[in-house]
């Protein structure tokens, strides 16, 4: 059954390995994940525990990354900070996927009132500077996990819905769709197992490009104090907190900052590697 | 062209009231008074003097009558008082804070115009050079480092270890206050800039008109600039328009790195003060800036390529 033919999964591993810049993004990606797992083995101090003795402590053999203005340990804090934003980018995409794409998929598939209905919808949030309306709502939902996740899905899946529309409209009118059509596959089965296919590579570029974007999110409204909850430590909120300490102790700041840019350039080069292993002619 | 002009000026009117509309249901529906007596920070007062002050900003009617006093004031540039900062309107708040923003906006914008395009040019004319490798390397960074990490590590770099340039740009009057934030925020659209004058280029540089204009022994250079580099700055142009949109209104979080007086630090200390009607009059602000900015791009587009037609999309 299984043939060791070419196929479109094994062009793109291909591909995908022979990108430099994509192996290495994914191998830190492939690490932060870990580490964000492994957070009580590899960070066994805990991020809340306070040593008197290590205020704003240098990094050390004891405190590898140093101790905050509170005596906390950063590496426990960068590491445990880590859970935080991959838990609300991964999570944040994959509720993108449930609503985004069956959405765009029923509205490209059905067209008419259905389709108007829903771009109309898409449209309205879509005028709305993101980050404004997370804050907006974030300031009404109080801060907490949860409620970030809240408040980044509810414009989060606008940009994939589109995606997905687009490209069901067009693949609608093709031959294979309409020949199904004709000998009488149901609807639901035709967009999700005829059209759904062709649009894999679409939604795992997007939702790929989509993590880093809510990780940075997630730090932006931490930063300005409506993300998450202390103690439970964010990269945005290490930041603020730290930045007044910028002076006697640059590497509070720095730290945390450090760790969300990697990540972030991670992801995107994961992205950019993946757009390219999936449309070769993209290369350029 | 001419109703096609209105209309896409009146659908701003919609997205506006949604906008404010959605704010103030947010904003009214947060638990606790601003001058609940019980609330961290708040003054012991009497409830019949909470009550007198929640008269004084109005606070005692309806919500829709609330809602539809706001409106009627914006439309006459009266916002209110500030509940934070007793003594003064937010107009006038408004008026003190906004220009610095679009200041710092505005600068950034220009830096990365001014830098970005001739790095991309730079790139596409020595493809796969050293050079285009480096370009190619800070325009992923840009594109992908957050404004505010970009600001730590401006601030490392030039105040704390070179010791240039303030770390805090609480005095928005002297020049030198200028210069970090404008990096932080225009770097990432220097990044976009240079990324697409770079394909662009390389676009155009496949053109038939490019090996007629080498052919009749045109020097490289009169090919790149003369003829190439206006056809690749169209969507230079394009995607100017949105990000001059975005940040032209300055930006919370490198306002807030920096201290800058402007707008969106505003906007910070307002929202965790409950400031609701400076909350409710910089979400207008922001809005109805991204909006009418995003108007006079269509329509410059319109002019500048006359290809794109000037209707709204209706299918794929």
């Amino acid at each position: 059954m299984l043939s060791p033919k070419r196929t479109l999964w094994s062009d793109v591993a291909r591909r995908l390995l022979t990108n430099r810049v994509a192996v290495v993004g994914g191998v830190f990606v492939i690490l932060i994940t870990l580490l964000a797992l492994c957070a009580p083995i590899v960070a066994p101090r805990g991020y809340t525990e306070q040593d008197y003795a290590s205020l704003r402590a240098s990094p050390s053999a004891t405190y590898w990354l140093g101790a905050d203005a509170a005596g906390r340990d950063m590496w426990a804090r960068i590491v445990y900070g880590a859970r935080v934003s991959l838990l609300v980018g991964f999570s944040s995409q994959l509720i993108a996927l449930l609503i985004g794409v069956p959405l765009g998929l029923v509205a490209g598939f059905y067209g008419g009132i259905l389709d108007s209905v829903i771009m109309r919808v898409v449209d309205t949030l879509y005028a709305f500077p993101t980050l404004l309306f997370a804050i907006l709502l974030m300031s009404w939902l109080g801060p907490g996990l949860s409620n970030v996740l809240l408040a980044l899905s509810i414009t989060g899946w606008l940009t994939i819905c589109r995606l997905v529309r687009a490209q069901a409209l067009s693949l609608r009118r093709r031959e294979f769709i309409e020949a199904a059509r004709v000998v009488g596959v149901p609807a639901s089965r035709i967009m999700f197992a005829h059209m759904l296919p062709n649009l894999l590579s679409t939604i795992i570029t997007t939702l790929t490009f989509g993590i880093p974007q809510a990780i940075l999110a997630e730090a932006a409204l931490s930063f300005i104090g409506v993300g998450i909850n202390p103690p439970t430590p964010s990269w945005g909120q290490m930041v603020s907190d730290n930045i007044l300490y910028i002076r006697s102790a640059w590497h509070l700041a720095v730290f945390p900052s450090l760790a969300l840019g990697l990540t972030m350039l991670a992801f995107t080069s994961l992205g950019d590697g993946l757009r390219d292993a999936f449309d070769p002619r993209s290369l350029r | 062209m001419g109703t096609y002009l209105l209309r896409r000026i009146l659908s701003i009117i919609p997205t506006l009231l949604a906008m404010t509309l959605i704010t103030f249901v947010v904003m009214h529906s947060i638990p606790g008074s601003p001058f609940d007596p019980m609330a961290f920070g708040g003054n012991d007062l009497p409830v019949e003097v909470i009550a007198q002050i929640e008269a004084r900003y109005g606070l005692d009617k309806s919500l829709p009558e609330q809602y539809f006093n706001f409106v009627i004031g914006a439309i006459q540039g009266d916002f209110g008082q500030s509940f934070a900062t007793k003594s003064r309107s937010v107009r006038e708040l408004l008026s003190d804070t906004f220009p610095v923003s679009l200041q710092l906006g505005t600068f950034a914008f220009v830096f990365a115009l001014v830098l970005g395009v001739p790095l991309g040019v730079l790139a596409a004319a020595r493809r796969g050079s050293p050079i285009d490798r480096i370009v190619s390397l800070v325009t992923m960074l840009g594109i992908t480092l957050p404004s505010f990490v970009v600001s730590v590590l401006l601030i490392l770099c030039f105040s704390l270890f070179l010791k240039l340039l303030p770390a805090a740009s609480v005095r928005w009057e002297q020049p030198q206050a200028w210069i970090l934030p404008t990096i932080a925020l225009g770097l990432g659209p220097m990044a976009i800039f240079a990324r697409y004058t770079r394909s662009g280029m390389l676009d155009e540089l496949t053109h038939d008109y490019v090996r007629t204009a080498r052919a009749k022994g045109l020097k490289e250079q009169a090919v790149l600039y003369r003829h190439v580099l206006k056809a690749a700055l169209l969507p230079v142009v394009t995607v100017a328009g949105p990000i001059f949109a975005g940040i032209g209104t300055g930006s919370f979080l490198v306002e807030t790195v920096f201290s800058v007086p402007g707008m969106g630090r505003f906007f910070v200390t307002s929202i965790l003060s409950k400031d609701y009607p400076v909350i409710m009059a910089l979400v207008l602000v922001y809005g109805s800036f991204l909006a009418i900015a995003n108007v006079v791009v269509d329509l410059l587009y319109g002019m500048l390529d006359p290809r794109a037609q000037l209707v709204e999309h209706r299918e794929g």
